[in-house]
């Protein structure tokens, strides 16, 4: 098959999807609780981000919130994640001792504890982001202490040689050398801060992308489901894409090792 | 005679095993090292000579007997040695230049960036300084490595095996740029080795180290003038140094029971 034809492919396919979805709801009888038009979703979201970002009727506002979750979440949860990781696995007593922790923590679905953050910290957005934090922390946590183990010795022989001091062999060799781990990791906190986010808001929320998806649903307004977890769809894949930018930036030279998953949320 | 720039006396390094049981892994070496000598060491794996270049190096400390740098007790690492190990160990994040200039970055001195642009050239990689590694070869990233022991000026260049990931041809080339660049820059180099060829074709003087314990057995002293080129690898003269070298390491009494 031609590269043009290929390329064509899938939008085409994305197409049909449109056509037979359309037919099924106009010609098919599905009813429209069921299933919503394209054509609604379409004025669904049209008619949401026509409104000021200031307006709690508009979806700007829902998705501002949303994301302002995902993301201080995912920079403190990671953050975290890499501090406390390397200095787990710079001290062999430090990761003897707290690693069984770790791992029997990381084993409980951290979906389960947001209940209580919402007990602890209320309905506002502060719950959100320490759920987020709790979720993207560990594979940032696994993926650190994975990275460190991996330096190889001769890189850290190499710099003693030239008088480096402990935290120049931090700074220059051990974090460099563990950054394609890093961005294993990364990759993975940037799918779960989305999911954390939106968790924290089915709990219990005011405001946000989550809390209009439960009220969308119990009013069986379809489309506005459909538009939603469009809108979701999209910042998963932009939060994934700046990810992946930026490690394509800072880690160009790391061979991706074997992914750390830790889906366990 | 000028003082030696390194001298052993009953130096001796004994490991301790996690199960508390003693290794000796060198015993008892006395040698010492005149400025601006080419010395290779050679010997089987397990004869202690990479932890003769650790202690050199100031990577690990002795724990019998002396030695000394410059008339200074080794106590560590220190810019009067540079070393090339076995792999290149370049950091991929950095260009060659960047990876060249490593050893004053970490000692935090002025980069002396021309010396390492000339450096450079006289390897051959004029013109790939904003290169990363992986885009450099095998051969090329040793000589980049070659070139980052070198620029900090220091009076020993220590050789760890350098070419031993090398394919042979690679090899033969690698060791006549060795000879080029000590007859350019009069460093003295401690070049360890377990290729015989390569020690003699190199050296001034050969010591030949058996294992279990790690002992210096002999220094032979390589007659063959120089400038060296390959083709005297095929000469008699040649071919008897290396025999003999064969002949110590495969002594019924050097070999490990």
């Amino acid at each position: 098959m031609s590269r043009w034809s290929s390329r064509l492919l899938s939008p085409a396919v994305l197409g049909a999807i449109l056509l037979a979805w359309h037919l099924a709801t106009t010609q098919g009888g599905v009813p429209m609780y069921i299933l919503p038009r394209p054509a609604d979703v379409f004025w669904f979201l049209v008619a949401g981000f026509a409104q000021s970002p200031t307006n709690v009727g508009g979806l700007w506002f829902h998705l501002g919130v949303t994301m302002a979750e995902a993301l201080l979440g995912f920079v403190l949860g990671s953050a975290a994640g890499i501090a406390i990781g390397m200095a787990l696995a710079h001290s062999r007593l430090l990761e003897r001792v707290f690693y069984p922790y770790v791992i029997a923590f990381q084993s409980l679905p951290k979906i389960a504890i947001a209940p209580l953050l919402v007990i602890w910290f209320g309905f506002g957005m502060e719950a959100k982001v320490v759920v987020t934090s709790i979720i993207t922390f560990f594979p940032l946590l696994v993926n650190s202490i994975a990275g460190y183990h991996a330096v190889e010795p001769e890189r850290i022989e190499l710099a003693r040689v030239c008088n480096a001091s402990r935290m120049q062999i931090f700074w220059k060799i051990v974090l460099p050398s563990s950054l394609p781990f890093l961005f294993a990791g990364l990759n993975v906190s940037a799918v779960l801060a989305l999911l954390g986010a939106l968790v924290g808001e089915f709990v219990g929320a005011q405001a946000g992308l989550g809390m209009l998806l439960l009220q969308y649903n119990n009013n069986l307004q379809v489309a506005g489901t459909f538009g939603v977890l469009l809108i979701l769809c999209l910042c998963g894949y932009l939060m994934n894409a700046a990810v992946r930018a930026a490690e394509a930036r800072y880690c160009f030279w790391g061979r991706r090792p074997k992914l750390f998953d830790n889906t366990g949320s | 005679m000028a003082a030696p720039l390194i001298e052993a006396r009953g130096l001796g390094m004994t490991y301790r095993t996690a199960r508390g049981d003693k290794v000796v892994a060198l015993d008892g070496l006395n040698f010492s090292v005149a400025d601006g000598e080419f010395i290779s060491v050679v010997g089987p794996s397990g004869c202690g000579k990479s932890t003769l270049m650790k202690i050199l190096a100031g990577l690990l400390s002795r724990t019998e007997g002396e030695i000394s740098l410059g008339g200074r007790s080794v106590s560590g690492p220190g810019p009067d040695v540079g070393v090339v190990f076995q792999a290149p160990v370049l950091l991929p994040w950095r260009t060659i230049l960047q990876n060249v200039l490593l050893p004053t970055e970490m000692r935090r001195l002025a980069a002396p960036r021309a010396r390492a642009m000339a450096l450079l050239e006289t390897v051959g990689l004029g013109g790939f300084e904003n290169r990363y590694p992986h885009e450099l070869s095998g051969g090329m990233q040793q000589r980049a490595s070659i070139v980052r022991a070198l620029v900090g000026d220091p009076r020993l260049l220590l050789m760890d095996e350098p070419f031993g990931a090398l394919d042979a041809m690679t090899r033969d080339q690698m060791n006549e740029e060795v000879l080029r660049i000590w007859h350019a820059s009069r460093k003295t180099v401690v070049f360890i080795t377990h290729s015989i060829a390569e020690a003699v074709f190199l050296s001034d003087r050969v010591f030949v180290m058996t294992p279990r314990p790690g002992r210096l057995v002999e220094i032979i002293d390589i007659g063959l003038p120089r400038p060296r080129t390959l083709r005297m690898v095929n000469t008699d003269a040649f071919g008897a140094y290396a025999d003999r070298i064969r002949l110590l390491l495969n002594a019924p009494g050097n070999v490990a029971g």
